[in-house]
Parts: C-alpha cells; structure tokens; sequence
C-alpha cells in the first residue's frame, strides 16, 4: 500500500504515488540547480511540460497512477542533470569555436565527467541505531564498523565512570539531526547524490525503516552483539521507564496530599495544620509551599517524559509530535520559573511584602475580611495564600486541560 | 579516444544545424522535434534538445509562440527567424564543405564510400 496524491504539472493532473512524487521531485530540483536564471527556469518548465506529456501518454495507454517506475523511465528518456549540463556546456563551447570544438571540448569533458567531490555528512542512522542511531551514524561517517564502534562506546562509558559519556551522548542525540530523506541517507553513507542512487534509495526505503536492515558484510558474531545490544538497550530503556514512571506517581501522590493540605489551610486559615511541616516557621507560608509544589511540578513533566520516550521502542509506540514536545517544554520552564519566583519571594517577603501588595488589591482584602470567617486569622497569611493561589491556578488549570 | 565521446560529439555539433533544417520546414513544436531527431537517431535524451532550442531563441534565431491544442495543455510552436534562415544558410554551405572533404577522403580510402553521406540532403 503506499500513498497516492495529486500533482498539477504543466495543467495536467495526475495522480502519483509518494516515492515516485519525492524522486520526480528530486529530478527537477536537481535541473533547477543544473539551469540557473531566466534562461535555466524556462527550460525547466519545458522539459517539465514534455514529462507531463510522457505521464499523459501513460495515462492514455491505461496506467491509473505514476509509480516509481514511471519517473524513473521518464528520467531516462530526459537524460541525468549531469550529462545534459555536460551537453550544454560542450555544445555553448562549439557555438563560439564552430571548427575546433572537436579539439575544445575533450579536455573539458575531461573535467566535467568526473563526479563532484563527496562530501560525508553525520547524521544520526535511526534505522541501525539501538538508542538514537549516533553511534551508527558515527560509524557511517568515518567509515568503522558498527559492531567495533558499539563495543569501543560501552568500554568508554565504563571506563569514564558513565556520565561523561551518557551526557555527551544525549547532547549528540539532540545536535545531529536525522537521515530521513533519500539524499541525507546517502550524504550519510558518503555515497554521490545521483538520480540513480536515489532512486535506488527511495526502493529500498519504502520497505518498513522499522525492519533491521541487514549490513552486507556483518558475520553471525557482529550480528549477534548487534541483537544483544539491541536486547540491553531494551531493558535499561525499560528500567528507566519504569523508574521514572513510578516516580511520576509518587509525585502525583505527594501533589495531590499538598494541594490538598494548602487549600485546607487557605480556607481554615488555621497555621496548627501545617505547623508540623517544616515550612512553618516560614514568613510565608503558603507561598513557599506553592514554591515546592511547582518545584515537584517541575520534577515531575521531566519523569513522565522519560517514561512516555521508554514506550516507543518497548510498546512500539508512536513518538509524541512536535506541538506536544514544545508545550511540555515551555510549561517546564513555566514552573521553574515560578518555583525560583515563588521560593524567592517566600525567603525574602516579611510583612513589607505582603502589606505592599495588599494595598494593591485592597478589594481582595476587603471581602476577606468582610467574609468573617478567617477574622481570627492575621490578615498577611490570608492575602499571602490568596496572591500565592491566583498565578498557580491559572498555572494549573492549563496544565490539567493539555 | 573514447569513440562513444567522439560519436556523441559529432552528433551534437550537428544539432543545431539539424533543429534549424527542421523547422526551416515548418514550424514545429518541441515533441515534434523530438519525435523528429529521435527517428533520425540525432538525439538519445530528450531534454537535450531544451536547452538548444532556449539558446537559439535568445540569440533570435529562433521564435515561439503559444498554441492552443486539441489535448492538453497550450504548446509552444517554435518557428526559425530571418537571422535564423541566415545563420542556417551558412551552416549549409560550411556542411557541404565538411562532407565533400569527408567523401573525397573517404572514396580515396575504401570502396562504399557515398553510401552514407547524402542520406542527410
């Protein structure tokens, strides 16, 4: 099964599968590079309109959708980038020098057939990878053995006493980007970007990037360190899991007791409640303790985290997109603002404070005390918990709804 | 010498003076063309020709028009220009001169020596 969608070339449509779609996609690219300017523009869109007739020809003998095969006979009938800039370079050449471009143009066919230089790019090699596929991508990129390299990286890790390492690797997983596309992976392997690689590359990628892909000169020892390795990175991936997702509802716990334990004392206003904690003897009271709840809030985004990532290898869940991440990240920062704000603003807030803001919202002050109900109680206290409640509420409740 | 290289740089010496012989005879548009070389064996990949016909046409050789068709999309009907059948006609009598020189070689070295050349007149 593959996905089919529908492209407009030249005012034609057709309908063509997503690999036969990326390649053709490549081609034109790879002309719009090969021409430049107003001139290379317009033959483009020529030899786009003929490869819209060559697909309508297609059409009309019968075939429903342009497949891979298609776009690759039509990109044989045009001719490769390469040779047909060669053809207008050669050819400008005999249009200046009309007798001797016989003797002109070998030697600058000498210079042009070569092909371009290779440049290797590190990515990371998610579909060899174990964790993140840096170490495989290292490995692509200077051209080592995976299995050495693995082995190497595990020697390191237990000779640096693991952090180092660990850290290092992490940073690694979130600078290198992924080879996704056809051409990256082939930047990755250091092989040329040519129509023929790719096209090669877009067969073999549509066979599921979740299939190991066996290495051609792995033997069955390297192949079975590969498996183990495979099977470790399962199990300490599913013990951090595990971890932190107990963690996570430990936290849980502890954030509901103290939510529960704050509101109580807002509405009794009554200090014996908490006296037993140690925050007791604070200025104030209800502030530094919505400090510490967004202190665990904080703690407790990073432990969810790991314990949603340890799902996808072991439960062959999907990675959470994008817009999810960044939430997730901006709301951790959110609290950790808030807990350095709220915590800063408990250690130094004597009741100058407090007294200052209260005259801020007098209003508020005013119907406490009109409520009767907290009158035994020192007035900072209340305004303190109700100033403290207001931003972590609007904090919370945002949270609760992602 | 690689003779594939040799033989596809004769040909592509050839291809403008051919395109111009080509629409000299009436105007035409590109998958004409194509069709037209590719029976000739002058071309073997088609977007050969797109960049030439380009060329031609920026240096005034060549104009183009847009034509309305029974299929598809509007096409572009190249016909040659006045400096074009200029340019074309030296062309000519510099390839008379080429295949002269080339048949009277040849006839001095072997026997089927004319069967080839006035095939193109």
């Amino acid at each position: 099964m593959k996905k089919t969608f529908p492209v407009n070339i030249n005012g034609n449509i057709f309908y063509i599968d997503e690999d036969a779609y990326k390649l053709l996609l490549d081609y034109l690219s790879q002309l719009r590079a090969t021409f430049t300017g107003e001139e290379g523009e317009e033959i483009v869109n020529d030899i786009e309109s003929r490869i819209s007739e060559h697909f309508d020809e297609r059409i009309r003998l019968g075939a429903n959708v342009i497949v891979l095969e298609d776009v690759n006979r039509v990109i044989e009938t045009m001719g490769r980038p390469e040779e047909l800039s060669d053809e207008t370079e050669t050819s400008s050449e005999s249009s200046e020098g009309s007798e001797n471009s016989g003797q002109a143009a070998p030697p600058f066919n000498g210079t042009a057939t070569p092909p371009p230089p290779i440049h290797k790019k590190l990515y990371r090699d998610v579909r060899h990878g174990v964790f993140g596929g840096v170490i495989a991508g290292l490995a692509q990129y200077l051209g080592w053995d995976v299995t050495i390299m693995r082995i190497l990286a595990v020697i390191l890790t237990l000779c640096t006493y693991f952090w180092p390492c660990i850290i290092l690797y992490l940073v690694a997983w979130m600078v290198i980007p992924v080879a996704r596309t056809p051409r990256e992976i082939l930047e990755m392997q250091g092989q040329p970007v040519t129509l023929d690689n790719i096209g090669q590359t877009v067969i073999n990628n549509s066979v599921p990037p979740a299939a190991p892909i066996p290495n051609e000169n792995s033997s069955a020892v390297s192949a079975g360190i590969n498996t183990f390795f495979s099977v470790a990175a399962k199990l300490i991936i599913g013990f951090f899991g595990l971890v932190f997702g107990l963690g996570a509802i430990a936290i849980i716990c502890v954030l509901l007791a103290a939510v529960a334990g704050i509101t109580l004392f807002a509405i009794a206003g009554n200090p014996v409640i908490i006296e037993g904690l140690s925050w007791a003897d604070s200025n104030a009271p209800i502030i530094e303790s919505w400090g510490y709840i967004c202190v665990l809030i904080a703690v407790l985004i990073p432990c969810v985290a790991v314990a949603r990532y340890a799902c996808i290898p072991i439960f062959k869940a999907k990675a959470p997109s994008t817009p999810i991440v960044i939430t997730t990240v901006i709301f951790e920062v959110i609290f950790i603002v808030a807990a350095v704000v709220l915590l800063a603003i408990a250690e130094h807030s004597g009741n100058s404070y407090t007294d200052s803001w209260a005259s801020i919202t007098p209003f508020i002050t005013d119907s406490i005390t009109l409520s009767g109900i907290f009158a035994h109680s020192p007035l900072s206290t209340i305004t303190d918990s109700l100033l403290a409640a207001v931003p972590t509420a609007a904090l919370i409740t945002p949270s609760i709804a992602a | 010498m690689n003779i594939d290289n040799l033989k596809s740089q004769m040909r592509k010496g050839m291809l403008e003076f051919c395109v111009l012989l080509l629409l000299k005879r009436g105007d035409a548009y590109a998958s004409e063309m194509i069709a037209r070389l590719k029976d000739a064996h002058l071309i073997v990949m088609e977007g050969t020709l797109y960049p030439l016909l380009t060329r031609l046409k920026n240096d005034g050789l060549l104009a183009y028009r847009w034509e309305e068709s029974m299929q598809g999309p509007p096409r572009k009907y190249y016909s040659i220009t006045p400096l074009g059948l200029e340019f074309l006609g030296q062309l000519q009598s510099s390839w008379d001169d080429i295949s002269r020189s080339v048949a009277l070689l040849l006839s001095d070295s072997t026997i089927s020596s004319t069967t080839s050349n006035p095939s193109e007149e």
